[in-house]
């Protein structure tokens, strides 16, 4: 996915290079992106050819906007999380990508594994507040 | 493999971090690779949930995801 975006960048800064019909950046991007799956698969020796007729063909829609009120749900349950759980969720959201989690857990006083365990609770506690709310999983997911 | 254990492996795998290779490329999260195929089902819901939760989060609506290849790109 992060490879993917980044090729897109590329892209777009090629002046050259035009994208034209609809959802076109879409499309090349999932064209990138199975590209690159195909690639990897290739090179750990796991790619497994099927028949045309069984190729998924994934669908092309944008990527909804994220309501307001969904927003706004998320936070307030984010701030109901219990202290633990949420030191070490913020703390991994506020390392943007860039840290190991290893890492992140030195500089929250955690194990590796207490880090984990209390990430996994926060996002535990957030669904079922989400749920409690009315908000089913399958809404914040679609 | 307890259900404890399972999550915490699942969670592992879910990070938006990604190391990268000898030549430069992005490599799955080592937990990934022990991961069941079921396991990496319930990964990629996981992961779904936790990207809205963190562009919830951000003032600008970014998930780790985009903040990471951000950092990518302007080196």
């Amino acid at each position: 996915m992060q490879e993917t975006f980044l090729r897109m960048w590329l892209l777009s800064q090629d002046a050259e290079r035009e994208l034209s019909g609809e959802h076109a950046s879409l499309r090349f991007a999932i064209g990138v992106a199975r590209n690159l799956a195909r690639s990897e698969a290739r090179r750990s020796g796991r790619e497994n050819a099927l028949p045309p007729e069984d190729l998924p063909q994934p669908a092309v829609e944008p990527e909804p906007i994220v309501d307001a009120g969904l927003r706004r749900a998320i936070v307030e349950c984010l701030g109901k999380v219990a202290a633990k759980p949420l030191k070490a969720l913020r703390a991994r959201m506020d390392s943007e990508g860039m840290i190991p989690d290893r890492d992140i857990a030195t500089t929250v006083s955690m194990t590796l594994n207490t880090f984990l365990q209390n990430i996994v609770r926060a996002r535990k506690q957030v669904a079922a507040c989400l749920e409690r709310k009315g908000i089913p999983l399958q809404e914040v997911l679609s | 493999m307890s259900e404890s254990d399972r999550d915490i492996l699942i969670e592992a795998a879910a990070t938006p971090y990604r190391e990268r290779d000898v030549e430069g490329r992005i490599v799955p999260p080592p937990a990934w690779w022990d991961l069941s195929p079921e396991a990496r089902e319930e990964l990629f819901q996981r992961q779904l949930l936790s990207r809205a939760i963190e562009r919830a989060a951000d003032l600008n609506g970014r998930s780790g995801t985009v903040r990471a290849v951000l950092h990518r790109i302007r080196g």
